[in-house]
């Protein structure tokens, strides 16, 4: 007991351990892609009807005349204090544009997600137990459809039909918890789809597994079998479908956030990216990726949880 | 058409400060009663959130819609850009032609409670000229030599030359007063949130959360007529779409920005209210003069003959607005009517054959979907050059991409050939209109494609200097012969209308051609 | 296999749509009915006729002349991004699962940070690097797609290896290319199937997200994903113009995975028996 705890334990440090590279590969990368990208941030920030004396006086007030290796030292070492500098579109801190934002996107991230796993396993796991017949011929046609219809059509749908025309929500904005219902549905929708197609597939291939056929032929209960053993062993590439799924909601979903005037990650990085404005894609992704990573490394934990041969790698 | 739109500027601001008194000031704010009714909050979604509420350090016009609600200048224009008092009741300007003397109002206070006098308005002018704080609107004020102050409510501006455009830019948003005490207080942090913003306008902010809403309430402190409304949310909606969704299902009351594929249907329901009113703004594709072959007239008038504005303007924006008929649009100061530039594909090609390319040349539109309808317009003008040999692709840039092209960059550098760019001087004159964008400068500064042409940079320092109206008014008449006939600096599209769709029971909203909306006269109906 | 593939009547009908699209792609300039980039601008905007059966767009173009030749653009980039996503994720994740250690660290970190990068915001660094275009969206959705796939070969590799057959396998000293590629991978293909398919329509939706922040395809070459992110204005005035590419990209992503799903039936080495 106290030997599978240590190994357990182990596999906890370990994880850990390797988060500090993928942030810093991270911070790397974020960095030399900021500056690899055409475009002057000085410029922006001036202004087009600046004079040149102008812009060169906010270079070097951002930093931005620095030598290269000396500039990415100077963010690493300012975040690691929790300083991510100034935005340099508005001019206030970096961090604390991120707070106000970022509940919102969490919010709708984790509506999204919850919705998404409950829908796609019930209609998943429905699809492989009535595998070939038509419902699950049904329910897998409606599923593509989910995934492939856009974000933002199906966005602009809802809200023609539930607030234009019904007036049962609102159509924009987080004011009340109704203001939410039609971001979730949304975000849910494509990733339900997506998780029942993973779980109806990775469970029609667990039943045909020989141990699900010897609790069959020993007669154990349909809905046991299905339940007790064949869902648990799908579990672990679902779990790690809805790890990815999640961190790509934290990292916002731009077209929805604009469709439903949600104050956002997704809008704040892609305005950040359109302005050029480098503190405040840098302290975005670093933040973004540092929830993502953690995410990931709860899912790998659950991992272990789920099937403790995993704790041994 | 000219004048404002049918239902706009019934009254407003503009309009007001021109009747307002120093004893209506006194009248108001104890004499109004709270209105009775429950609907007290007006929601207006603009596309975009406001950057910075400080009217010295912004440029963009969504920052300014807010800071007209919040601060006052010493002059404004008034909705048909005529000149009328507002924090100074009268000015004048002494023989020297260069030292104007503003007699200000009595009893204004800010948001924050300190006094508005002379003092405050030499605190001001020395914060935007000072080029330590680097406040991106120094360059439009460096006509000023020094500001003094002849006694609390009296202060001297003096010009460093006689300079035509004075006025107007007294009037430009970016010359409104701040309160020195917060601003001091702030620094550079000034206008960022809602702590750090003060004027002496009619509404004052109490909460502003980026991209969800600013939230502005009545200042029962304001020296002019109480706003009817007490509250004014702004919360920005970037999607076109769902902005005209938002309106229809009365989740917000007013909205700016409006698709062309909406306009018409909006206009016909019951529900809402369509304003429309002339602006500055205007549509152009400019060219890089220092490339061949757009250093040759000819080959650039071509390309203005080329184009059918009128198909434009009727399928693709229709109702938004009007073919441009000289190089400022109508309302603008110094605007002279050189009339459309029709279509003409003979003429075309002839000029294209005078300059040696009888087959035409190949060229890049570049252009970026900031601008509304910014990549269909480079499809048709690919498509009509085509028609007269000249083969055109696009290239689709980001905004921070293409605004690379355009600063600091010498135009050997610069390979863009023919890009989209929207225009708008803000102080609605001639001056800023042309002077910053075709006048040959060593750094390029706003000329972004090395315009140069000796007779108008002559005629232009000329205007800049000329105090006298109708001789000012000839000299750019002339100019603008130069950079729209002649010598083109741009293919000129077309005029935007200002547009405002608004829930039926919302009137008196302020439409300034400036592009943007303001609230302070604003009501709901019975 | 291909008997047991054709016997699949679904599988069969998903196949005949793809070779239908296919074939449109390939000999679209003899089925369109008009020029896709002959502009007509006073008969913008308009509804369904028989001159324009999917009516018009913005500028006048024939809505289902553009589809058509769109078929080439959409596809290609749907095709080609997929196939190279998925070969390089697929080596990158078997590669990982069956050497561990530090391989498998250094690829799964770098996978971590791929994946943990905001999507969108490397599609848009590349585009506004490479600029906007066919190839450079294509690029785009590799870059997307590659730690997916990665990630999810290696955690189904994962599970495969564990079994007993493998270790027998490396116990009687197969080859390590023999033992991936006829033992872990024939395993490991349903979730990749599945992945894969999906990924045919997430592509061109990358493609359409990319146009709704206006980077997508270049003008005026027509695309699906753009025709689809320009038609939400559409939306209210022509619908049927709005609604077309929306449609396409769904028939083909249901297809494709409809024969997915036949496939993996078909390639399956545990129903041979």
């Amino acid at each position: 007991m106290t030997g599978s705890l240590g190994a357990f334990g182990r596999h906890v440090g370990r994880a850990v351990i390797q988060v500090v590279p993928v942030l810093f590969g991270i911070s790397l990368l974020v960095f030399l892609i900021v500056h690899v990208i055409p475009g002057d941030p000085a410029v922006i920030a001036a202004g087009l009807e600046s004079s040149p004396e102008v812009i060169e006086r906010i270079r070097s007030e951002l930093g931005l005349d620095l030598p290269l290796p000396q500039q990415f030292w100077r963010f690493l070492s300012h975040a690691l204090q929790g300083d991510l500098g100034d935005s340099i579109r508005t001019g206030r801190p970096v961090a604390q544009e991120i707070a106000e934002r970022f509940p919102y996107t969490l919010r709708i991230a984790l509506g999204g997600i919850v919705l998404a796993t409950l829908l796609g396993l019930v209609v998943g796991v429905t699809a492989a137990v009535y595998h070939n017949r038509i419902w699950d011929n049904l329910i897998m046609v409606l599923t593509l459809v989910a995934v492939s219809t856009p974000s933002y059509w199906l966005a602009l749908m809802l809200m023609l039909v539930f607030s234009l025309g019904l007036g049962l929500v609102p159509s924009i904005g987080v004011g009340t918890p109704l203001h939410y219902v039609l971001p979730i549905v949304t975000l849910g929708t494509q990733s339900a789809g997506l998780i029942a197609r993973m779980t109806r597939s990775t469970m029609l291939e667990v039943l045909r597994q020989d141990y699900v056929r010897t609790a069959r032929a020993k007669g154990l209960v349909e809905r046991s079998v299905i339940y007790k053993h064949a869902l648990r062993n799908t579990l672990i590439p679902i779990v790690s479908l809805i790890g990815l799924r999640f961190g790509g909601l934290l990292a916002g979903t731009v077209l929805v956030e604009s469709v439903f005037a949600v104050p956002g990650m997704g809008r704040m990085i892609v305005e950040a990216v359109l302005n050029r404005d480098f503190p405040m894609i840098q302290g975005a992704v670093l933040v973004v990726a540092t929830v993502f990573v953690l995410t990931n490394l709860m899912v790998d934990l659950v991992y272990g949880i789920i099937d403790p041969r995993l704790r041994a790698t | 058409m000219h004048g404002r739109g049918d239902l706009v500027g019934r009254s407003g601001r503009w309009c007001w400060l021109g009747l307002a008194c120093a004893a209506l000031g006194a009248a108001v704010g104890c004499g109004v009663a709270e209105p009775p009714e429950a609907r007290d909050t007006l929601v207006f979604a603009p596309p975009a959130d406001a950057t910075v509420l400080d009217p010295h350090n912004t440029t963009d016009s969504q920052s300014d819609q807010v800071i007209l609600m919040l601060f006052d200048t010493l002059i404004t224009f008034d909705v048909e850009m005529h000149i009328t008092g507002s924090l100074a009741e009268t000015w004048e300007v002494a023989e020297d032609r260069v030292t104007w003397t503003f007699y200000l109002r009595r009893g204004v206070t800010f948001h924050d409670g300190s006094a508005f006098d002379a003092e405050a308005v030499r605190a001001n002018f020395e914060r935007v000229l000072d080029p330590e704080q680097n406040h991106k609107r120094l360059p439009l004020f460096e006509m000023i030599d020094r500001v003094e102050v002849v006694d609390d409510y009296t202060v001297n501006i003096i010009t460093a030359y006689p300079f035509g455009a004075f006025e107007p830019t007294m009037a430009h948003v970016s010359a409104a007063i701040v309160s020195p005490a917060v601003a001091t207080a702030h620094g550079r942090t000034f206008g960022r949130s809602a702590e750090a913003t003060s004027g002496t306008g009619p509404y004052r902010v109490v909460r502003w959360t980026k991209d969800l809403e600013i939230v502005l309430e009545r200042f029962d402190g304001y020296w002019g007529e109480a706003p009817p409304i007490r509250r004014v949310e702004y919360r920005p909606i970037p999607e076109a779409v769902s902005r005209v969704i938002a309106l229809e299902a009365g989740d917000v009351d007013v909205i700016t920005h409006i698709p062309p594929t909406d306009l018409a249907r909006l206009q016909a329901e019951p529900g809402i209210d369509i304003y429309k009113a002339v602006s500055i703004g205007a549509q152009q594709f400019r060219f890089n003069h220092a490339k061949e072959p757009f250093d040759d007239p000819r080959v650039v008038q071509a390309i203005s003959y080329a184009i059918d504005r009128r198909a434009i303007v009727e399928n693709l924006m229709p109702g938004l607005v009007e073919v441009s008929t000289g190089a400022l649009t109508p309302i603008m100061r110094g605007y002279a009517d050189l009339g459309e530039i029709e279509q003409d594909q003979a003429k075309a090609r002839q000029l294209l054959a005078e300059a040696g390319y009888p087959d035409g040349f190949s060229t890049t539109i570049s252009t970026t979907p900031r601008y509304l309808m910014g990549v269909e317009l480079a499809e048709v003008l690919a498509a009509q050059l085509g028609q007269v040999g000249i083969r055109a692709e696009i290239d689709v840039l980001d905004w921070g991409s293409m605004v690379a092209f355009w600063e600091g960059l010498l135009p050997e550098n610069n390979p863009q050939e023919i890009f989209i760019m929207g225009a708008g001087a803000s102080t609605a004159d001639a001056d800023w209109g042309l002077r910053p964008i075709f006048m040959t400068h060593p750094t390029n500064e706003n000329n972004y494609g090395y315009y140069s042409n000796a007779e108008f940079d002559r005629v232009i320092q000329e205007a800049m200097r000329e105090t006298d109206a109708e001789a000012r008014q000839a000299l750019y008449r002339r100019a603008q012969e130069i950079v729209y006939l002649e010598d083109p600096g741009a293919i000129w599209l077309y005029d935007n209308y200002f547009i405002i769709g608004a829930r039926a029971d919302v009137t008196n909203i302020t439409q300034s051609p400036l592009g943007v909306a303001t609230f302070e006269r604003a009501a709901f109906r019975e | 296999m291909l008997k047991r593939f054709l016997a699949n009547r679904a599988a069969a009908g998903g196949a005949l749509v793809i070779v239908a699209f296919v074939s449109i792609a390939l000999i679209g300039p003899s089925l369109a009915p008009h020029d896709p980039l002959a502009q007509d601008l006073p008969s913008n905007y308009e509804s369904s006729s028989w001159a324009h059966p999917l009516g018009t767009d913005h500028l006048g173009r024939d809505t289902l002349s553009r589809m058509i030749y769109g078929a080439r653009v959409s596809l290609t980039i749907s095709l080609t991004s997929v196939t190279l996503g998925l070969s390089i994720g697929m080596v990158l994740g078997l590669v990982a699962a069956y050497s561990r250690g530090v391989v498998d660290t250094l690829i799964m970190r770098g996978v971590d940070i791929l994946l943990a990068f905001p999507d969108i915001l490397l599609a848009i660094a590349i585009i506004a690097v490479l600029g906007a275009g066919i190839g450079n969206t294509i690029i785009a959705v590799v870059v997307y797609s590659v730690p997916i796939f990665a990630r999810i070969v290696r955690g189904a590799a994962l599970a495969v290896i564990e079994l007993d057959f493998v270790s027998a396998g490396r116990a009687l000293g197969a080859s390590h290319a023999r033992l991936i590629v006829r033992h872990i991978l024939p395993n490991c293909l349903s979730p990749i199937v599945v992945q894969a398919t999906i990924m045919l329509g997430t592509a061109i939706l990358i493609a359409s997200g990319l146009s709704f922040l206006g980077l997508g395809v270049q003008p005026p070459d027509p695309e699906w994903g753009a025709m689809l992110s320009k038609g939400r204005e559409l939306l209210r005035t022509t619908p049927v113009a709005a609604v077309a590419p929306g449609v396409a990209i769904t028939l083909v992503v249901l297809s494709f995975s409809i024969v997915g799903d036949g496939l993996r039936d078909a390639l399956d080495p545990k129903l041979k028996e």
